[in-house]
């Protein structure tokens, strides 16, 4: 297996294309595409192909692409790595594993990601994940705080494989979870209902100072999904909060939202003191999110698109939002898929054709890419 | 292993009641025997039926006990039927896991009632070979839990309709389970440790013994011992492999309170030689108890615990135990048995912390001559030893006295020659303010007065104080020198308003004690009846003085040249202040162990031994005649009926104590406290020996004393002679440094700093040293300067340059002492020492003003001329990181944390590594 993966990166690029235009098919033909046609089901994969059949008329991800994506970043363990950072693992990192892992509809590798995420990070007295895990230390957890996108992640990852794959056991977890969230992240302040981007660190109202927030961490596709595990928690009223804060977040000529934000108790929103003033890798995700569950105003998205397609390329930037200055502009596809892909949302632009190709890069870029073209496949057939 | 095997697959066929009552024995959670039924999914509806309580090895012994007759055909039959699942049987038998062997056939026997273990369980071709699920237990027997829940998930989309063995699912979550409780437990997240072992109480058994632990540790980190006790008492009850139980003792012993530890030693076993298992875990455990009662004198000791651990160590040869006794006898008030202990430590190669404890033990049982030599000995092991000599020579050369007791009963102690000679030195190297106070004493009591004046001038010096100032005065007055009275009184009197009045009241006690003598009666009974406005009348009769005239010289060899330029980092500075209490009764400073002693607890572990400071003459009695009149030198000699030379007021007795000191010890009250400032709190880090309590203290201020270099210079190997001593009794006293420094220090500090007009370069350097002692740097580096200019290439202009620049480096001018360090030549390792000292501050002001390239700049270069220091390191890293320099910044930090990861660089390393993630992904930190 693991051979017939590492071959896969120098064959890719056609194995790819002839993947993404079977997701394709499958997608824009929706009901009417038998089964059989779709990649998951045609027979490549025997080996980590469940049989469990996928609700139909869902796309999921090919087989190949997922396995060069596996190849890359995940560890025997169970552990994803981010390769751009001392091969660290973080509950992000799990969360997105588990969701590709669904997309992929690929139920052991599934388990294998879920049993080091159990094991490892969900040990946290409260229920959530311990966010920060490190090979080279000991113990390897290095810091218990949790990060919440990762808990959201995860939550949702269990949510849609308790219902794929019918076990109990995700259910179980992902519901302990959602509760956890909102037991211990939401907050109710200054007329919006938060989600603390962790517990320890980011609420300092005790003093009479503001909320630190990340609106990359709502991920508001999941949100509804978790509403129905914890519904005593406000989570309808979490999602209107983080439209709210991204329409007024709009800083800078190119009117883009810092990675951190602080709202204060009067509900002034301004880019968190102690952060850098970026909008930075965080926020690059925000479209992405926006647009998986539905959100297309271009109010919210119409500043992405022109910050990330001025000078007719397809490149997201990093911009300090005091000054304007632009930091960096991104090269890595799984970058440049998301400007493709906000592009497409508000104009019908067709997404080029190499950035239908994956190649792994970084971790975070070739998730994001992965997720990307989950989204164009599901929602922006047109594009492709 | 295959007859080992064999062998216990055959007790458990024969007898299951044993297997069964030794699992089921004292549950510690609900179901904790097992809770297999919970999860037997695949049991058939026969046995599920036939035994309804399934899963409880307890209530199935009767049935499997008639099983056990039948044969292994009928087993063999039963499996087939119905179908028994022993892949996981035939795993553990063939990993040799006898613990997990156990538990499945207990298991597979409370399932399937009629079953018998198969007898073939070693043979790989039964049962038709490996099964299917063989690869996933042998990636759960290598550990691998994810792949093997990835391979079973594999098998099962394979199989449509397929289940896994329950047993193989129960072993996955348990492994699960249990490496979740390790990660919790490193991680401090106690609830979810508990959480789990309630929810997984098939993992608490006694082949689960790391969990088990894990379990007690929880509990006590979430403050119910109580249930830790019970897990403990569970596995002390029911499990029986001798190391596991030995370490569970050990266990108890490190998180328990001793009382609770009691039953839990009652559930010792014997072992074959009759020996309890937990003789030596017990032993550790008085160990302990004995230095908590050491430490902080609540904890009680059992008596036969006691006795227990005095046989024990007797017995050895090592002087740990021995040691700890002395430290809990010492807490105990029993010095005699301290002592005694501390000696054998000492004579077992206890080293320096034996000789502190030995020290003070003898002290406290007013030995102190004995103990002299072991003092001396050991003094230059730590800085607490040289502490407990030095107080103990001072006690020794200025005994106190009791309370009604005539002085000079107490002060007649004889002190060798020899003991004098080699203390000397030794204030002389340490700059020990007490030391050179209680020579003052002693010499004034022996009615040397220009040498005491001299020791005093030198007290003065180190360290000012009123009683220093006081015997100053009281020499000066002795000596009939009208005009050092009044320098003493013009340059003291600013700092010590009492001084004068002080000084009053004992010229004019000194007058009727001249012509009346006081039998120790009469002292007492002034001492018991105090007059109005008089409250303590302290008895004056003059120690008794050797009638010996005074030698024409007096010369004494200096046991060692003092070394030149000391850190005086270490030096212990001892200061006598004397606290403000009736304004009538002078409370003359250093004096009495009880002060003394608060400082002791803060030099040695401890605290009871009390320390006896230097001697201070009596105070005497009258009230001052008008303590707002401006007093001169003129008017107290009036008062004391003239300059008394040889005929010196006999006032200063050794350690007159006022009766409130006294009655209430331990306080520093009324005159007592003698402030033992150790250098820089070193002297409070002495290494604990193994269980060795250490103070806690906080009680004393341990004062940062700054460092000075030494100013004494080089002293020839003779002290040079005095002309005004006399040697009136006692032993001879070297003069102090003042007078021995000749050359480098003419007259004492305190004159010439005051000196106006031309001086000399060399008085000019003394001088530099003079204020530089004085932490005032600025002037000591402008009269350097003059030394420099006066003294162009020779080794007084060297010396001065050396001195300028350290002034400059007290004062934070390290430019200044660039300049000055390269305008001499200077010996190569001054000059090192020098332009590190320089770069090292040019680094940290450049860090400190945001100027990062500047401070690597300073660093590299000093890195160049001496090896850096681990704080360096990381002030080199942090540099470069606020430089952005993260790289760079981080193979540093690694580097230091390689070397020894602490606090610090682990902080460091996280800074640097957060803020990588900062940039490509985003946590929540």
């Amino acid at each position: 297996m693991v051979s017939a993966v590492s071959g896969l990166k120098a064959a890719g690029v056609r194995l790819l294309s002839a993947a993404i235009i079977a997701g394709l098919l499958a997608d824009a033909a929706f009901a009417q595409v038998p089964e059989s046609l779709l990649p998951q089901a045609a027979g490549k994969r025997p080996a980590t192909t469940a049989t469990t059949p996928a609700p139909a008329a869902t796309w999921a991800l090919p087989g190949p692409v997922w396995d060069a994506w596996r190849a890359a970043f995940l560890d025997k363990s169970g552990r994803v790595v981010d390769t751009a950072n001392n091969n660290i693992s973080h509950s992000e990192g799990q969360g997105y594993g588990l969701l590709l892992a669904v997309y992929a509809n690929d139920w052991a590798t599934f388990e294998q990601i879920w049993t080091f995420t159990l094991t490892e990070l969900l040990i946290r007295d409260d229920g959530l994940a311990a966010w920060k895990w490190d090979p080279r230390h000991t113990p390897h957890v290095v810091d218990i705080n949790n990060a919440t996108d990762g808990d959201i992640l995860i939550a949702w990852a269990l949510s849609l494989a308790a219902d794929q794959w019918k076990e109990t056991r995700y259910r179980d977890a992902a519901t302990r979870i959602a509760n956890a969230i909102g037991q211990n992240t939401f907050r109710s302040f200054a007329g919006y209902t938060l989600i603390l981007p962790g517990v320890a660190g980011f609420d300092h109202t005790a003093d009479g100072g503001p909320m630190v927030v990340n609106p990359s961490y709502w991920i508001f596709q999941a949100l509804p999904v978790l509403a129905k595990l914890a519904p005593d928690y406000d989570w309808a009223g979490a999602e209107k909060s983080g439209v709210t804060i991204l329409t007024k977040a709009q800083f800078s000529r190119y009117r883009l939202p810092s990675d951190w934000l602080s709202i204060s108790p009067g509900g002034v929103i301004e880019p968190a003191t102690g952060f850098d003033p970026l909008f930075g890798y965080n926020s690059l995700r925000i479209p992405l999110y926006l647009l998986a569950s539905g959100h297309t105003d271009e109010r919210l998205l119409g500043p992405y698109q022109k910050a990330w397609t001025q000078d007719g390329e397809n490149a997201p930037l990093i911009v300090n939002v005091q000054t304007g200055k632009v930091i960096e502009k991104l090269t890595e596809p799984g970058y440049q898929i998301q400007a493709a892909l906000v592009s497409c949302a508000l104009s019908g632009t067709a997404i080029p054709y190499d950035l239908r190709e994956f190649v792994p890069t970084s971790y975070y870029a070739s998730t994001l890419h992965l997720l990307a073209m989950t989204v164009l496949a599901r929602r922006y057939a047109k594009c492709l | 292993m295959f007859v080992r095997l064999v062998a216990a697959l055959a007790i458990l066929c024969v007898s299951p009641l044993t297997a069964a009552a030794q699992s089921g024995g004292d549950s510690l959670l609900p179901s904790a025997a097992s809770n297999s039924s919970s999860q037997g999914t695949i049991a058939p509806t026969s046995a599920a039926t036939s035994s309804p309580t399934a899963g409880r090895p307890a209530t199935t012994t009767g049935a499997a006990g008639n099983a056990a007759q039948g044969t292994a055909a009928a087993g063999d039959a039963v499996r087939r039927a119905q179908n028994v699942d022993e892949s996981a049987l035939r795993y553990f038998a063939r990993q040799g896991d006898l613990d997990r062997l156990e538990a499945e056939i207990r298991r597979l026997r409370a399932l399937y009632p009629n079953w018998q273990p198969p007898v073939d369980l070693l043979d790989p071709g039964a049962s038709g070979g490996p099964s299917d699920v063989q690869p996933v237990w042998d990636l759960y027997g290598a550990g691998r839990i994810a792949e093997a829940r990835q391979a079973l998930s594999r098998l099962q989309a394979s199989k449509p309709g397929w289940q896994p063995p329950a047993d193989l699912v129960a072993a996955l979550g348990d492994a699960e389970a249990r490496q979740r409780m390790i990660n919790a437990a490193a991680n401090k997240q106690w609830n979810t440790v508990l959480t789990i072992a309630n929810q997984n109480a098939s993992l608490l058994v006694c082949g689960r013994m790391d969990v088990l632990w894990l379990v007690a540790d929880a509990f006590a980190a979430t403050d119910k011992k109580t249930r830790a006790q019970d897990v403990y008492t569970y596995i002390l009850k029911n499990c029986a492999n001798p190391q596991e139980r030995r370490a569970t003792i050990e266990r108890a012993i490190a998180t328990l309170s001793p009382d609770m530890m009691t039953p839990l030693f009652a559930l010792e076993r014997s072992g074959p030689d009759g020996k309890g298992e937990f003789s030596g875990s017990r032993l550790d455990f008085i160990r302990r108890v004995v230095g908590d009662a050491a430490r902080d004198g609540k904890t009680t000791v059992a008596p036969g615990d006691l006795d227990e651990l005095e046989r024990a160590a007797h017995d050895s040869k090592e002087p740990n135990d021995a040691l700890l006794l002395g430290f809990y006898f010492t807490k105990r008030g029993d010095t005699t048995k301290a002592y005694e202990w501390f000696k054998i430590a000492l004579d077992r190669g206890g080293g320096a912390k034996a000789a502190e404890g030995y020290v003070y033990a003898m002290h406290e049982a007013g030995q102190d001559l004995r103990a002299e030599a072991t003092a001396y000995k050991w003094r230059d092991a730590s800085d607490a030893n040289m502490v407990a000599y030095i107080l103990l020579v001072s006690t020794l050369l200025n005994p106190p006295t009791k309370t009604g007791q005539a002085s000079d009963v107490v002060a007649a102690t004889a002190v060798d020659q020899e003991i004098v000679d080699r203390f000397v030195p030794v204030v002389m190297q340490r700059h020990s303010p007490l030391g050179a106070l209680s020579l003052g004493w002693y010499a004034f009591n022996t009615k040397q007065f220009g040498t005491a004046a001299d020791w005093f001038q030198q007290s003065l010096d180190w360290q000012p104080s009123e009683a220093a100032a006081y015997g100053l005065g009281l020499a000066m007055h002795a000596l009939g020198s009208e005009q050092g009275l009044q320098a003493v009184l013009d340059t003291w009197t600013s700092r010590f308003a009492r001084l004068p009045g002080l000084l009053q009241a004992a010229f004019m006690a000194a007058v009727p004690v001249q012509t009346t003598t006081l039998t120790a009666g009469q002292v007492s009974r002034l001492q018991a009846q105090p007059g109005p406005g008089a409250p303590a009348v302290a008895p004056r009769t003059p120690m008794e003085i050797a009638r010996a005239q005074a030698l024409a010289q007096q010369q004494v060899a200096a046991g060692q040249p003092v070394a030149v330029a000391v850190p005086q980092t270490q030096a212990l500075a001892m200061q006598a202040t004397v606290p403000a209490a009736q304004a009538a009764v002078p409370q003359v400073a250093g004096a009495q162990m009880q002060a003394a002693q608060v400082q002791a607890a803060q030099l040695q572990p401890a605290q009871t031994i009390a320390v006896r400071g230097t001697a201070a003459p009596a105070a005497p009695a009258r009230p001052p005649v008008d303590m707002n009149a401006p007093i001169t030198a003129a008017k107290l000699f009036a008062i004391s009926g003239g300059g008394a030379t040889a005929e010196a007021p006999q006032v200063a007795v050794a350690g007159q104590v006022p009766a409130t000191a006294m009655t209430t010890p331990g306080q520093a009250v009324a005159g007592q406290a003698v402030a033992v400032q150790a250098g820089t709190g070193q002297v409070a880090a002495g290494q604990p020996v193994g269980w060795v309590p250490v103070a806690g203290g906080g009680q004393v201020a341990t004062t940062q004393v700054a460092a000075a270099p030494a100013a004494s210079g080089g002293v020839a190997g003779n002290w040079t002679q005095t002309s005004r001593a006399t040697m009136t009794g006692g032993n001879r006293l070297p003069p102090s440094s003042s007078q021995v420094q000749a050359r480098q220090r003419p007259s004492g500090c305190a004159s010439l700093i005051n000196r106006r007009g031309a001086i000399s370069a060399q008085q000019a350097l003394n001088r530099g040293w003079c204020l530089l002692d004085l932490n005032r740097p600025l002037e000591a580096a402008e009269s350097f300067g003059r030394a420099m200019a006066g003294a162009p290439g020779t080794q007084v202009g060297s010396d001065a340059a050396y001195g300028q620049s350290l002034a400059y480096l007290r004062a934070g001018l390290t430019d200044d002492a660039a300049v000055s360090a390269s305008d001499a030549p200077l010996a190569t390792s001054r000059k090192i020492d020098l332009s590190s000292q320089i770069l090292t501050q040019r680094a940290v002001a450049s860090y400190q003003a945001g100027r990062y390239a500047d401070a690597i700049a300073a660093m590299e270069q000093r890195n160049a001329i001496i090896p850096e220091s681990r704080d360096d390191m990381l002030l080199r890293g942090w540099a470069y990181y606020n430089l952005g320099e993260i790289a760079m910044a981080k193979q540093i930090f690694e580097a230091v944390d390689r070397s020894a990861s602490t606090g610090d660089s682990r902080r460091a390393l996280s800074a640097v590594n957060d803020r990588g993630r900062t940039r490509t992904t985003g946590g929540a930190n």
